[in-house]
């Protein structure tokens, strides 16, 4: 049997807004194994950040678990989610989220720093990666010298520091053009088949979604199909 | 900690005109406390200096109730005073002086000095004790030298007082009397001091038409080796009173030590120094608020890139560290700059003090522990105004942040 990274198990998240309450997610069963490519589509709305951000340990749920390597997160304290998103997560968000005072280079070191990473571990590190996503000549740009593509690729060697076991993407192509979206998604590809990373990514287009190993349907806050 | 360092750097570089403004409060806190430390340490040395030249052991006794500027009602400081002090046990010698403005003519330029008369007497050398050395050229006078001068510094220099500087020998003309030149005093650096001219008693009282020995304006005792100047201050005070006829409590003249007229210029040095370190405080507690400001902005601000970083794995305490030095690089920056401009204004106004107003009493004094420890209490402010606002930074949710734009 595969090796499961990340499982959810009758994931709950519900905001309460004043006397309201949004089930973002409403008992959501998911399993990533190692080495998986997997899409997570739906209507805008339907829970994909939000259980994105669950599979991130980037919140914890308000019913259900989470598991983590077979190691029950739910229960964690926030600095402790926060040492392992830095080192078995990587994060590409739709809007880059880089920072914008750091150079291409300080942004990728940035991971390393938060896991205490010696300084030239980190330089070579973050030059190597700088080489992968075909960015050494912008290493001392900082993001707002960079197009939308080049920003995203600095991203994508970010999540890379740490050599995280999984790559969370989520809908890294929504603010690119088609082609320079294309050519960031045929990265991951790349990524996932050269290197075997396992990739979780939230999109709004089926073709994209097609690249992937796996689709998992979304609809208000439930799984609603799984297409392999 | 050390890229840290970097990130508050380029933080605050990205944000430089409010990161100057907000220095601005810590910056003139430190230039106001530089300055005046920088200032009141280097007058005390100097005060200490000058009165120790003139030594501990001496007792000036002066008309009035105040050392400084008798007041109207006083009994005049006379010989029978003087004669008292003589008498008085543990006192070994004594001088009396006083001094007036009056016209000068050299080489038909006239012009206005103040001259010192002091009384002189054979085998005498309280005078020179304290004055001795601080002649240039030439001697004090001896018995006999009635209308010879000593002249202070200012004197001897070409466009100084006269066009032409006098010399050694020279002649000047005090009040309608010839003075022949015998001594020539060295820089002191206060006009005072560099601009007087020294006469016997006898001269004195011939040119100014009065008894010098009737109205003193300082009567300087010195008191035995070894002796405690206070006890003998006491015991003179006593003898006065008694000599006058007043009641303790009573009296109309003022006796001091050296070391207390020193204090004296100490305590009026305190107050100013407190009033200006008031000040400091004050503007650096308008600093830190300042601060406090901007970093609880900053942090509105950055609060997507907290989310970021806390999603790429900043713990609350990489946050809490971020924000805190970087409140304390703000502080520092104000302090550093603060510190420039403070030793700045200090060498300015010691400048001022001996180029303008001739006085050399102002020196801008400095030292590493004042410098670093103005550093470190300047990063100390930042730090701690940075506090709240840092908290809050470290407290925010990941996913929130995140969401926020
Ligand atoms: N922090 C929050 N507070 C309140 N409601 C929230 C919060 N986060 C998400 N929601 C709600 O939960 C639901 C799911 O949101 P989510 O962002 O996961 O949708 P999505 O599938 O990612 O949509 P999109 O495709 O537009 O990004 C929405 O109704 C949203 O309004
Ligand atoms: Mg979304």
């Amino acid at each position: 049997m595969k090796q499961a990274i990340i499982e959810l198990k009758n994931v709950w998240k519900t905001y309460e807004m004043g006397d309201v309450k949004v089930h973002a997610l409403r008992g959501i069963n998911l399993k990533v194994h190692k080495g998986e490519f997997v899409a997570i589509i739906g209507p805008s709305g339907s829970g994909k950040s939000t259980a994105m951000n669950q599979i991130g340990c980037l919140d914890i749920p308000t019913k259900g678990s989470v598991f983590l390597s077979k190691k029950n997160i739910s229960t964690l304290d926030e600095s402790d989610l926060a040492q392992i998103r830095g080192k078995k997560i990587g994060f590409i968000f739709q809007k880059f989220n880089l920072i914008n005072t750091l150079t291409a280079k300080e942004n990728i070191m940035l991971p390393m720093i938060f896991q205490d990473v010696p300084e030239d571990k980190r330089n070579k590190k973050a030059e190597a990666l700088l080489k992968l996503v075909d960015l050494e000549e912008r290493m001392d740009h900082r993001p707002n010298e960079l197009s939308g593509g080049q920003q995203q690729r600095v991203a994508i060697a970010r999540s890379l520091a740490n050599d995280p076991e999984m790559i969370l993407a989520d809908e890294p192509t929504g603010n690119l053009d088609s082609k320079t979206g294309s050519s960031v998604l045929e990265f991951l590809k790349k990524l996932h088949k050269e290197k075997g990373t396992t990739i979780v990514m939230v999109t709004h287009d089926k073709h994209v979604a097609k690249q992937a190993d796996r689709i998992e349907t979304l609809k208000d806050g439930k799984i609603v199909g799984a297409k392999t | 900690m050390k890229q840290f360092l970097k990130m508050a750097v380029e933080s605050l570089l990205h944000r430089k005109l409010r990161s100057w403004l907000t220095m601005i409060g810590i910056f003139i806190g430190i230039t106001a406390l530089i300055s005046i430390v920088s200032l009141g340490e280097g007058l005390e040395v100097a005060i200490t200096e000058e009165f120790s030249e003139l030594g501990n052991d001496k007792l000036w006794l002066a008309p009035g109730t105040s050392a400084f500027g008798a007041s109207a009602s006083a009994a005049n400081l006379t010989d029978r005073d003087r004669k008292v002090a003589d008498s008085v046990p543990g006192i070994t010698e004594t001088v009396g002086m006083t001094w007036k403005n009056t016209k000068i003519i050299s080489q038909d330029e006239e012009e206005v000095a103040l001259v010192s008369g002091y009384t002189l007497d054979e085998g005498a050398n309280l005078w020179d004790e304290m004055f001795g050395h601080m002649l240039f050229s030439g001697r004090w006078h001896k018995s006999g030298d009635t209308f010879k001068a000593v002249v202070g510094y200012d004197y001897t220099q070409n466009d100084g007082i006269f066009e032409r500087g006098l010399k050694l020998f020279d002649k000047i003309d005090i009040d309608g009397q010839s003075f022949k030149i015998i001594g020539i005093m060295e820089k002191q650096g206060n006009d005072q001091d560099d601009q007087s001219i020294y006469i016997t008693d006898d001269a004195y009282s011939k040119v100014f038409n009065v008894r010098l020995e009737d109205d003193y304006k300082y009567i300087v005792a010195k008191t035995a080796a070894g002796a405690d100047p206070n006890e003998i201050a006491e015991r003179l005070k006593r003898a006065i009173r008694n000599d006058r006829d007043l009641d303790e409590g009573d009296e109309d003249f003022t006796i001091q030590t050296t070391e207390e007229i020193m204090d004296s210029f100490g305590t009026i040095l305190q107050i100013v120094q407190v009033v200006i370190a008031g000040i400091a405080a004050i503007s650096l507690l308008v600093g830190g608020v300042g601060i406090m400001n901007t970093m609880y902005t900053s942090v509105l601000e950055r609060t997507k890139e907290i989310g970021i970083m806390k999603a790429i794995g900043a713990k609350n305490s990489d946050i809490l560290l971020l924000f805190l030095i970087e409140s304390g690089m703000l502080g520092l920056l104000g302090g550093g700059i603060g510190v420039i401009t403070g030793l700045g204004v200090a060498k300015a106004t010691e400048f001022f003090g001996k180029n303008v107003l001739g006085i050399e009493l102002l020196r801008a004094y400095w030292s590493w522990p004042l410098i670093l420890g103005a550093l470190a209490f300047a990063f100390f402010v930042g730090m701690i105004s940075g506090v709240f606002p840092a908290r809050q930074a470290s407290k925010q949710q990941a996913v929130d942040s995140l969401r926020y734009e």
